[in-house]
């Protein structure tokens, strides 16, 4: 039979004994030559979860990440003696110290958020998953290369084609690879309008403070914005959704270029962000 | 305009035995549209070779979006007084309910041993003409293996697996239950998209009486929930209400009817194959010669004339 409460009370019992440490640190590849959208989103998520709770932490990159972790998925943190993976984990981690964005919100949101967080990882993280991985002009060009660049030859391509045939099977079981691009785009864009009527004209999705589900959409829209790829339908359709967009200034404005001017040492890599500002200018 | 869904199981008081075909028959019942009904066990005759299925003038569809958006298109919405704010909520609660309790739903129905063999496998079994039945539902159990599997790291590690599971499927009745309050439907006094979808999912679990009852247990521990269900089905699936109740007033019917009659012709058929066999292969020898003639009879009273009187 399952053990639900015994498992909760024993990550509750573990986690509450320490406060945060000064030391964590937050693992993910490398942002300029490796890191591949769906994970660039991700571990964007978790950094601007951490800003919002402001909780230290510092940015280490390495090659191997993603089997360095213990699910398998990046970013994961590294807190005295706790490794805790993906964002769920880390939020669920950072509560049982005590650290919550959510507490003055009442179930009947706490509900709604949970629901909108659903929606965005499973369209928005498959819809990633299926442009990185299943669609040719962006594998060929954009993936392929950048995945196995830590590799030496052979063994990038065979890791980047097992790679490929996991991503691939899962995205079969979920119902995602037997769709066309243009059905991934109109998801995508369903989505997003679904989000962008959720947010109205409000600074964050629940008030004036921002909540995780604020962190999730902004690491996910963020990196569909400045992220170039082969085909830039994706970021044409968050665009149109200004509400949006203004979302991610917002979070970037009050949360990630504060720590970068202040000079703090979890800068290694963020300075190489495009500005959103200036994405206005490219063509569209 | 006609759908095809899955059969009910009258014992459960269920109008359909299969999650989307509850999707569908709840959505056209709170929409209202003139949708013919019709109840089947069998996909293979199905269009899109699967079931549900919603045969319309624009074709053939499977999938309950593309099915409300064309009722919508005809004018039949459940979801007239719901704000675009409200709509996006519905989309948001679908992906929850996809994230969360489908994956617990489909294991405990189709991966977890001792219900599937039981309880799942055995209706279809039952409900489905051979030789589909071979078929079928042995094709639906690797689908969903494959499914559960793909989303754990090991599989294998059965407690973790249903754990996990249990406790999202859990978290996300307890936070459907905080939503619904004391209303009577999610978005007000009429039922919404949203209504249809929860549902179904709540009837399954609820209704359905499986070997792993956690779940049925934690929905019957939110007299909300169970309420609501049970009201639903009275209003909008009044058929299937009645046949429930009558069904439990009734003495439990046994599986076999006609048990001792099978028994005797079975027993009687065994006996007469075993006696044709022992006959055949001699180990039995049934006296049937030609009775003597008289040559004989004579040959043998001559014999015995010496001896003793009487002979044969």
């Amino acid at each position: 039979m399952p053990s639900v409460l015994l498992t909760d009370s024993i990550s509750v019992e573990l986690g509450a004994q320490e406060p945060w440490p000064n030391d964590v640190k937050l693992f993910q590849q490398y942002e300029v030559e490796q890191i591949l959208l769906p994970d660039n989103a991700n571990c964007l998520a978790v950094q601007a979860f951490l800003k919002m709770c402001q909780l230290n932490h510092t940015l280490e990159m390495r090659g191997n990440a993603e089997h360095m972790s213990p699910s398998g998925r990046v970013p994961f943190i590294k807190a005295g003696a706790f490794v805790v993976a993906e964002l769920d984990p880390i939020v669920a981690f950072v509560a049982n110290k005590g650290v919550t964005l959510t507490e003055r919100l009442d179930t009947t949101q706490k509900a709604d958020m949970r629901a909108y967080m659903s929606l965005v990882s499973n369209v928005l993280a498959n819809a990633e998953l299926y442009v990185s991985w299943v669609d040719p002009a962006t594998y060929e060009d954009v993936t392929k290369p950048r995945y196995g660049s830590v590799y030496p030859w052979p063994i990038n391509v065979f890791l980047t084609r097992q790679k490929r045939n996991q991503v691939v099977r899962r995205l079969r079981v979920l119902g995602w690879q037997q769709k066309t691009l243009e059905e991934v785009y109109n998801e995508v864009e369903h989505c997003c309008s679904a989000l962008s009527e959720r947010l109205d004209r409000q600074d964050f999705f629940f008030g004036k403070r921002p909540t995780e589900l604020d962190a999730l959409v902004f690491g996910h829209l963020f990196t569909l914005l400045t992220t170039p790829l082969p085909d830039n339908r994706l970021a044409t359709i968050v665009r149109s959704f200004s509400n949006l967009v203004k979302l991610c200034q917002v979070v970037e404005r009050d949360f990630f270029e504060k720590t970068n001017g202040g000079g703090s040492s979890s800068g290694n890599g963020e300075g190489d962000y495009d500005k959103l500002e200036d994405l206005n200018q490219l063509p569209m | 305009m006609e759908l095809i869904v899955w059969d009910g199981e009258a014992r459960y008081g269920l109008p359909s035995m299969d999650l989307k075909s509850l999707q569908m028959m709840a959505y056209i019942k709170f929409s209202g549209a003139p949708v013919t009904i019709i109840k089947s066990s069998n996909p293979f005759r199905s269009p899109t070779g699967r079931l549900p299925v919603f045969k319309c003038t624009d074709g053939a569809f499977s999938d309950f979006n593309q099915v409300a958006t064309f009722l919508r298109k005809q004018n039949f919405s459940c979801d007239y007084e719901l704000s675009p704010k409200q709509c996006s909520e519905v989309v948001a609660y679908e992906q929850l309910l996809l994230e969360k309790l489908y994956p617990a739903l489909v294991y405990l129905w189709w991966v977890e041993p001792k219900s599937y063999y039981d309880v799942i496998h055995k209706w279809y079994f039952s409900s489905m003409p051979f030789p589909h039945k071979l078929w079928y539902p042995r094709k639906y159990h690797q689908g969903y293996c494959d499914l559960i599997n793909s989303m754990f790291d090991d599989p294998d590690d059965n407690q973790l697996v249903e754990t996990e599971l249990h406790k999202q499927a859990q978290e996300c009745l307890t936070m459907l239950s905080n939503r619904l309050g004391d209303r009577e439907y999610f978005f007000g006094r009429s039922p919404s998209t949203l209504d249809a979808v929860i549902f179904s999912y709540l009837a399954l679990l609820l209704k359905v009486d499986l070997k792993v009852p956690v779940l049925q247990n934690h929905i019957k521990a939110c007299p909300n929930l169970s309420r609501y269900v049970s009201k639903t089905i009275q209003r909008f699936f009044p058929s299937e209400a009645h046949r429930s109740t009558d069904t439990r007033d009734s003495p439990p019917k046994d599986d076999v009817p006609n048990k001792g009659r099978n028994l005797l012709l079975s027993g009687l058929v065994a006996f007469s194959a075993m006696f044709g066999y022992a006959i055949a292969a001699g180990l039995v020898q049934v006296d049937m010669g030609e009775p003597p003639t008289e040559d004989d009879y004579d040959y043998e009273y001559d014999d015995y004339n010496d001896g003793e009187s009487g002979g044969s």
